[in-house]
């Protein structure tokens, strides 16, 4: 088996946890969207990057899904974030917030001079 | 916790493959049309609307391939695949697929059964509660045919403290009498306890209690289960039924398991009837195998000291009751496996030496599939896969087989063991023991288990280490690995005839062994000898002291008058059978059920030696007895009819009982004490096993002692079914409420005698001929390779001139080392296992080289047979077809 976004998964699942917390049930392409727009269209995802972090997520039992209706009347699936779902957000999210002050603090210009 | 929901949502993928395939399907398709809208919000047509789409979807079947990973287990997943793929290729070659199939399922099942009865036999819990604390007790003194008496009984209880409980029983015969007809039974008298005693197992009802042993208490019965459905129809409300016991009214309390049979071939069990002065009845040797159980935590050691030292208290206490007697215990299991034990592994060891010849003879079958396999097993190394997957899935391959032939293994297993039971299952205590319990089937597991592995493992590991450039340039017939190959083959071929050499010396020991046996003179002519038994009712076969019959029925044969009468009419009639050449009464007849009799000898007027054996069988024979069963007379007179009730009493001894108590000396004259006087001499006749020596005997006149007993002999010159036919009529016609029972042939005895031997011969030379034609595949496979292999070379000698018996010499060389070496290894094997058999070969020691010589010289000769076969074909060859097929 091959994952082209391993590197990205940590990322990747964070943000479908945080859209799906900020949005609350949203349909897969909702999250595509939601998350290419945050990132102001710097990552585009397509179905074989989206769809195996939301299968993996729902596996771990950190989202649920459930067949819906679309506002425009289109059949579609919903996903939303579980209450485990929502305690990795958290933890996960502080872990992030740390590493990326790390990871600035590393790649600061300043650094190499001090 | 994040694995395990990750593990338990991919099982439920298992499942549920198809639907959740459908249900990503519609999840992408969705996607694409809520896409599709927006770009159709942006003023584009549907259609380019779904391409640009689809465009930026990257790939649906790429993103549905990367989640069906995700959701497979990949063990599961190629297991799958390759069971797929291994019903396909068996698909095309069905042949070798049933060859394997069969013959695993014949060994398998083979040594399921075989593991059942050892299982049941040995391993397995006792079929009562109580099983692992029970112990029967073996009376070891000089006086062996000393059963313990009611008083002795009531002591052993008292006297110890090792034991919780004590009881006993004495058998009886009695007629289950229904209006006029009466059918015989056998029935055990119990203590009250022996059911609680044992824990015995109940169908229905309740089992025996002490409350139920005592003269003023109803009269209860238990019956036995194979009793119960035999006359009663296996109906529920047979319970508190009331039922005749030669007349006496019983009610029915309970009925016992079908593996409850103990004693065996019991039919009803009822409680003792305890007499007036019964715990002061000394010398009235009437219980047979007390059973004790054991208070918890004693261990066999200290009850076997303490019983001694019980038997000896007793001894000093009672000096002559006592006398000679002294009680050993052996587990209750011990006692019920018996002689069996030995036969069972025997067996055992045979049937496993069959299933591991079958296994090497499959493992050289799956190497000619890997062989001819060679080149696709290239292509597949060639083209990346692994080894590993390579063997992974050729070893799938023999465990898809295994398990198949085990499937049907089980099903034979089955079918034999209920045959047997069938068959043996009243005459074997422990016969319902057997059967396919899980550990049983833990065993097939782990045997089919070892088996797939043993066959496939190896030709697998071969297989995969294929050399892929010359697998590819031979297009399919490895040139280059032939040689390893052909080792390989030799080796296996090798091992199967070091298997097949202690088999055939093992079935050629047994058969030896059984066919002196059946040659051995039983001192008696049980040619055109019909006999049967007859138990005339007297107190219900209730055990009592004189013929007052207490707490039961009497009946009209209760003076020795009447028996007189009964027997000397039911003999007149007989005689006047057409086809009678002679009647005899003989209680205590050789080979007959009642044949074992056991008594003392003392000769009056010679110092009683208490340390001294003095064991006799004791026989209650008619005048005309010698006569019909040929027993030469060797001095003295034969009975006369003038040896009668009012007569003198008088017996005759056995040559033997002359050397062993007379020391020799002429005994005519003398006088037996409680027996009467010696008037003559006849020859031995062996009691009921014939082997050993014949047991000395002491014969009465029957008509001194009219025991309600009696087992009738006639000899017949018509055919013995319509003899026995005829006689049960006439019994029925002097008193209808009389049964006979154990009809059948003389010879009848005497074959059950040898069954056991019979069995063992017959098993173990059908293993070891099954096991000789696998070797001979074998062997006749190896020589055939080479001659394929070799046969341009052979072509080539053969245009060149070379004599064809060179030609065939040349290809059997590559086995005829190895047969050799196979047969010195095999010598060394079959040493070790007819070790095993040492206590079941009757006149001959496990290594009779006789039997070696003439094993060795027959494997040989087929051996070389077999590879001689293919050889020949060699010379066939013809130099141009050879040729030009390269």
């Amino acid at each position: 088996m091959q994952e082209k976004f391993d590197v990205q998964q940590g990322t990747l699942a964070l943000m479908v946890l945080r859209t799906l917390d900020v949005l609350g049930p949203v349909h897969g392409y909702g999250i595509g969207r939601r998350i290419e727009e945050i990132s102001q269209h710097k990552l585009t995802l397509n179905y074989g990057t989206l769809y195996p972090a939301l299968n993996r997520l729902e596996q771990e039992g950190l989202i649920t899904s459930e067949w819906g209706v679309s506002e425009n009347n289109r059949r579609a699936k919903y996903y939303s974030i579980t209450r485990s779902g929502k305690k990795r957000l958290a933890s996960d999210q502080r872990e992030w917030k740390q590493t990326s002050i790390i990871m600035d603090l590393f790649l600061d210009p300043a650094l190499g001079s001090r | 916790m994040r694995l395990i929901h990750v593990m338990a949502s991919r099982v439920r993928s298992l499942v549920r493959r198809t639907q959740q395939d459908r249900d990503l399907a519609d999840e992408l398709e969705s996607h694409t049309i809520i896409a599709a809208d927006e770009y159709v919000r942006r003023g584009m047509t549907a259609e380019e609307a779904r391409r640009l789409a689809l465009v930026d979807s990257g790939g649906i079947e790429a993103a549905k391939e990367v989640i069906r990973s995700q959701r497979a287990i990949p063990f599961v997943d190629t297991l799958w695949r390759d069971v797929l793929f291994a019903v396909r290729s068996f698909r095309r070659t069905p042949g070798l697929a049933a060859t394997v199939i069969l013959t695993l399922a014949l060994s398998i099942g083979a040594t399921t059964a075989m593991f059942s009865v050892v299982n049941g036999l040995l391993l397995s819990p006792l079929p009562f509660a109580n099983g692992e604390r029970l112990v029967w007790t073996v009376n070891r003194g000089t006086r062996p045919y000393d059963a313990m008496s009611p008083a002795d009984l009531t002591d052993w209880a008292r006297m110890n403290g090792v034991f919780e409980q004590v009881g006993s029983w004495l058998e009886s015969s009695t007629n289950l009498t229904d209006g006029a007809n009466a059918t015989h039974i056998s029935a055990a008298e119990v203590t009250g306890n022996w059911f609680t005693m044992l824990g015995a197992p109940m169908a229905l009802g309740r089992g025996l209690r002490s409350d139920d042993e005592g003269l003023d208490k109803p009269r209860v019965l238990v019956l036995s289960y194979a009793l119960w459905q035999a006359q009663f129809g296996g109906d529920a409300r047979v319970i508190d039924r009331t039922v005749r016991l030669d007349g006496t009214p019983y009610t029915v309390v309970g009925v016992a398991q079908p593996a409850f049979a103990f004693p065996a071939s019991v039919d009803v069990w009822r409680p003792v009837l305890p007499q007036a002065n019964w715990s002061a009845m000394r010398a009235s040797r009437i219980f047979h195998g007390p059973v004790a159980l054991l208070k918890a935590g004693v261990t066999l050691e200290q009850a076997r000291a303490q019983a001694r030292l019980t038997a000896a208290q007793l001894r000093a206490s009672y000096p002559s009751a006592e006398q000679g007697l002294d009680y050993d215990l052996q587990p209750l299991r011990e006692h019920l496996v018996g002689d069996s034990r030995r036969i069972v592994f025997a067996l055992f060891g045979a049937v496993a030496l069959l299933l591991t010849i079958s296994c090497v003879n499959l493992a050289s079958l799956m190497l000619v599939r890997a062989s001819t396999r060679q080149g696709e097993i290239g292509v597949r190394l060639a083209l990346g896969a692994s080894s590993r997957r390579i063997v992974g899935q050729l070893v799938v391959e023999s465990l898809l087989l295994s398990i198949v032939g085990a499937g049907m293994g089980l099903v034979l297993a089955r079918v034999a063991i209920q045959a047997v039971v069938k068959l043996q299952g009243s005459k074997l205590p422990l016969a319902a023991n057997v059967r396919l319990d899980w550990a049983v089937l833990l065993f097939v597991g782990s045997i089919t288990l070892c088996a797939s592995l043993m066959f496939g493992l190896w030709p697998a590991v071969t297989s995969a280490r294929t050399n892929i450039g010359d697998a590819l340039r031979s297009g399919g017939r490895a040139a280059g690995a032939s040689r390893a190959a052909l080792r390989t083959r030799q080796v296996l071929v090798g091992l199967q005839i070091v298997m097949v050499v202690p088999l055939m010396v093992g079935a050629v020991l047994l058969t030896r062994s059984f066919s002196r046996l059946v040659s051995v003179d039983p001192g008696f002519s049980a040619k055109g000898v019909v006999r049967f038994d007859i138990a005339l009712p007297r107190c219900g076969g209730v055990w009592s002291p004189d013929t007052t019959c207490v707490g039961v029925v009497g009946s009209r044969y209760m003076t020795k008058r009447s028996i007189q009468q009964f027997s000397a009419e039911l003999t007149e009639r007989l005689q006047s059978m057409p086809g009678t050449t002679g009647v005899a009464i003989g209680f205590g007849a050789p080979f007959t059920p009642w044949a074992r009799n056991q008594g003392a000898i003392v000769i009056e007027g010679e110092p009683e030696t208490p340390d001294r054996p003095n064991v006799v069988e004791s026989k209650y024979v008619s005048p005309e007895y010698f006569a019909t069963l040929e027993v030469p007379i060797m001095k003295g007179r034969s009975f006369s009819a003038a040896d009668r009730l009012e007569g003198q009493p008088v017996v005759i001894v056995s040559a033997n009982a002359v050397s062993a108590y007379f020391g020799g000396a002429d005994p005519i004259g003398k006088r037996l004490r409680g027996m009467g006087e010696v008037v003559g001499v006849v020859g031995d006749t062996k009691t009921g096993a014939l082997a050993g020596s014949p047991e000395p005997a002491v014969y009465a006149p029957f008509d001194q002692w009219l025991l309600p007993y009696m087992t009738v002999l006639i000899r017949t010159t018509d055919d013995p079914d319509a003899v026995a036919a005829n006689a049960r009529k006439l019994v029925a016609v002097i008193d209808p409420g009389v049964s006979i029972f154990h009809l059948g042939r003389m010879q009848d005895g005497l074959d059950a005698s040898t069954a056991p031997a019979r069995l063992a011969a017959s098993v173990v030379m059908a293993f070891a001929a099954a096991a000789l034609l696998l070797a001979m595949i074998g062997i006749h496979g190896v020589v055939a390779y080479v001659v394929r292999e070799r046969r341009r070379e052979i072509a080539i000698r053969l245009a060149l001139g070379a004599e064809s018996t060179r030609v065939v010499r040349l290809v059997m060389n590559e086995v005829l080392t190895v047969i050799g070496v196979g047969l010195v290894l095999g010598v060394g094997a079959a040493l070790l296992f007819v070790r095993s058999l040492g206590g079941l070969l009757y006149d001959l020691p496990p290594t009779d080289p006789m039997t070696f010589i003439l094993s060795i010289a027959t494997l040989f000769v087929v051996a070389g047979l077999a590879a001689l076969l293919p050889g020949l074909r060699a010379v066939r060859i013809s130099p141009l077809l050879a040729m030009r097929q390269e």
